[in-house]
């Protein structure tokens, strides 16, 4: 990047020889600037504001070998662009006030952060020096900094020190007073500028001739024009006459990747000093990070083991979870129902149905749901504490390239199978507005987390120790449909159209008990919280609707409504309970669980999954999970669904798709199961 | 440098930091600090995978977000 070279004014000199040097340092934020500012000045020093600024304005002074010196502390930046008034208060500082030197305070430990910002310093018309900070952090990490070839690169000072000890400062001073009495003349090593673009540059410098307010220098000025720096585009616009400035617009719009071009100069700039000064031995937490992803991120292996992997989170989930469940159910939620019933037995029939059906029987329903979800927590909390969960999301969305399905349409449904909410507001990244319509509409067929925690819960009562496939199966099923979505989408709509998806992946490390004993802690309560608000309403709302006007169930509203939707449940094997609680999972899933409660009662002497399992063959059992894994989605989705699409006709028009896929579905599997005699 | 960078990206994929920074033979931190910068141009968009406060009604809400930071592209800006 062509800016001047920085010589050493000679008002440097001047200021030193009568003993009224002034010394910015400058640095992004973290980097130790403070220390090393506080350990000069000590209590010389005086905080306040920037004219006009929120910014705070740290000034002191000190003294070494018997000179005075005024220290002045630049804010924390990362760049000089006007991008913060931070970056103003700096440059402005740097430019106006002309101190004799800067001091740039870089990190040893984390140098190519800090060198951004030396790049755009070493362009400025004052004499640097680099103050190479926290070079014992460095040594701790295994990355040796070589500040002589540092130096010999950058073709500016560069003295190792580290503040936090005070080691190496009285060299750093030693080396600003060279360079203040004018004995250290480096030719720095500016970034560069390609060459296509340097022509612009010459010609935009022609053009600002003579015309840039003082004290801003002129290729400096067409440099940050070209950068697109607001501020500097503003001034310029005003100072600059009309005919030259609609010259050098037409030219910025010619060349309007120029701003990229110069950033890729300051980086290429940056990779050039890390080769030449910076060895960094590859850590074994590196290597052991890069041994496992070769399996776990893996195109085909990779997916091998993320079935696996959910594999065994079901295994846990039904071997140690659901046992514990079908106890809490047998053993906690019966006979306090019946013990309920035994102390209200002369109370009101109303009263105490309210409290033995809808109470226990619904909130306590979905409460010995608890141990299934600790397992759940465990597993998933787990899984993200080592770090996997990423790799899980980055082989799924690789799958989904290889398919042919794009991450513009997949990546945002990906985020459903945490939960559908983020997978429809994800598709705000889709710029197409019919396909991100479209996507919007089948997000909801990816399995949340609710939806596979009711498959958790309902399939060990008809399946039993082949639940593990039944629900991978399930799983399975939702994919495929979601796949043969993406497919036909992706061929009519994106039409091929190429996506990147860059995804961070943490390193591997050993787990931490306390972090996911902290999770699962935080998960639960906030769950069992749940579980005694917002559902205990919904049993309560159910129990209502099931008791009134005659106090019969058979002869309630509820019942009613769900022998109008009986013929539709028939096709699937199901009576009007099972619909109705299809029904209520709208509201949130598991309230499904709570409405079978409230029906079936705590009062019938058997958990909620015996009673079911006797109640329903295990097709009508299959085919209600799969209503349940497709099923509409809930209130929260549809709501976010009808903000994003703006419009309740296609809120609806969703609710429909899902309505008739999930029913479709259903009576499929049911008389598929029927027809091989399950 | 960082034109490079956009070019791999452009080719599409799920893609690493790491596996960028092997490509263009920098460090991962290099790479990383590319990435923000192309973000903060608006060549690169994030990804929220939380639900937010939006899920009040859900008993699992908070808890099924992954913790991942995405990074899409925004081709309209390239």
């Amino acid at each position: 990047m062509e800016c001047h070279t920085a010589p050493i004014p000679t008002h440097a000199e001047a200021a030193f020889a009568v003993g009224a040097a002034t010394i910015a340092l400058a640095g992004q934020p973290n980097m130790g600037k403070s220390t090393l500012f506080n350990l000069l000045t000590g209590l010389n020093q005086h905080v306040g504001n920037w004219p006009g600024k929120t910014v705070e304005h740290r000034e002191g002074v000190f003294n070494y070998n018997d000179r005075r010196y005024r220290l002045v502390d630049l804010p924390g930046t990362y760049s000089l662009t006007a991008n913060s008034p931070e970056e103003v208060v700096a440059r402005e500082f740097i430019l106006r006030e002309k101190p004799d030197v800067v001091v740039a305070v870089v990190s040893a430990a984390n140098l190519e952060r800090s060198l951004y910002l030396v790049s755009e310093l070493i362009c400025l018309p004052a004499p640097l020096v680099v103050a190479l900070n926290m070079m014992d952090v460095a040594e701790q990490e295994g990355i040796h900094v070589s500040p002589e070839i540092l130096e010999a690169a950058l073709g500016v000072p560069v003295m190792p020190v580290t503040a936090t000890r005070a080691a190496g400062v009285r060299e750093l001073l030693a080396e600003v007073e060279r360079c203040l009495q004018g004995q250290r003349r480096l030719v720095p090593h500016l970034p560069e500028i390609r060459c296509d673009h340097r022509e612009t540059m010459d010609e935009l410098v022609r053009l600002m001739g003579g015309f840039v307010p003082a004290p801003y220098p002129t290729d400096w000025a067409a440099m940050k024009l070209l950068e697109g720096d607001g501020e500097m585009t503003a001034l310029l616009e005003k100072s600059v006459p009309a005919d030259r400035w609609n010259a050098a617009n037409a030219l910025l719009e010619k060349h309007d990747d120029a701003m990229l071009a110069i950033a890729s100069g300051r980086y290429d700039w940056i990779a050039h000093m890390m080769r030449a000064a910076v060895s960094q031995p590859r850590l074994g937490q590196i290597s052991l990070t890069d041994r496992i992803d070769r399996w776990a991120t893996h195109p085909f292996w990779g997916l091998v083991i993320l079935a696996g992997i959910l594999g065994l989170v079901f295994w846990l989930t039904f071997t140690v979870g659901a046992p514990i469940q079908n106890w809490l159910d047998t053993a906690i939620v019966v006979p306090l129902g019946g013990l309920a019933g035994g102390l209200l037995a002369g109370a009101p029939t109303w009263l105490r149905s309210l409290v033995v059906d809808a109470m226990i029987g619904g909130v306590g329903s979905v409460l010995t749901f608890l141990p299934i979800m600790v397992v759940f927590f465990a597993s998933f909390g787990f899984l993200e504490d080592v770090g996997y969960m990423a790799r899980a999301a980055f082989v799924m969305d690789n799958f989904m390239h290889l398919m042919g399905l794009h991450g513009k349409s997949f990546l945002p449904i990906f985020l459903g199978f945490g939960c559908n909410v983020p997978a429809v507001m994800g598709t705000r990244v889709i710029d197409s507005p019919p396909a991100r319509l479209l996507t919007i509409l089948i997000a909801p067929l990816v399995p949340c987390t609710a939806r596979m925690a009711v498959l958790a819960f309902i399939a060990p009562a008809f399946f039993g120790a082949s639940s593990m496939w039944v629900s991978w199966g399930l799983i399975l099923l939702a994919l495929v449909l979601l796949v043969l979505s993406g497919i036909v989408f992706n061929r009519l709509l994106f039409k091929g159209e190429r996506s990147a998806f860059i995804m961070e992946l943490p390193l591997y490390h050993a787990p931490n008990a306390r972090t996911i004993g902290l999770l699962v802690w935080q998960r639960s309560q906030a769950f069992v919280k749940k579980a005694g608000t917002i559902i205990l309403a919904m049993s309560v709302a159910i129990w209502i609707l099931a008791t009134l006007p005659g106090g019969s169930l058979q002869t309630s509203f509820l019942a009613r409504l769900g022998q109008l939707l009986a013929p539709v449940g028939a096709w699937m094997g199901m009576d009007w309970r099972l619909t109705v609680a299809l029904l209520t999972s709208f509201l949130a899933k598991e309230n499904s669980i709570a409405t079978l409660g409230v029906l079936f009662g705590s009062s019938q002497g058997a958990g909620l999954a015996h009673t079911l399992a006797a109640t329903y063959s295990p097709a009508a059992g299959l085919a209600f999970l799969t209503v349940s894994i497709l099923f509409i989605p809930c209130a929260a989705t549809v709501a976010v669904i009808r903000q994003e699409t703006g419009s309740w006709r296609w809120t609806l028009l969703n609710i429909a798709f899902m309505l008739v896929l999930s029913v479709g579905a259903g009576s499929a599997v049911y008389a598929l199961a029927k027809a091989v005699g399950i | 440098m960082l034109k490079q960078l956009l070019a791999e990206i452009q080719k599409g994929g799920t893609l690493q930091p790491a596996v960028l920074a092997a490509r263009l033979n920098v460090s991962v931190g290099l790479v990383e600090m590319m990435l923000a910068d192309l973000e903060r141009r608006g060549f690169l968009s994030r990804l929220d995978s939380s639900c937010g406060d939006r899920c009040g009604g859900c008993s699992l809400a908070g808890s099924c977000g992954i913790s991942v930071r995405y990074l899409v592209t925004t081709p309209e800006s390239w």
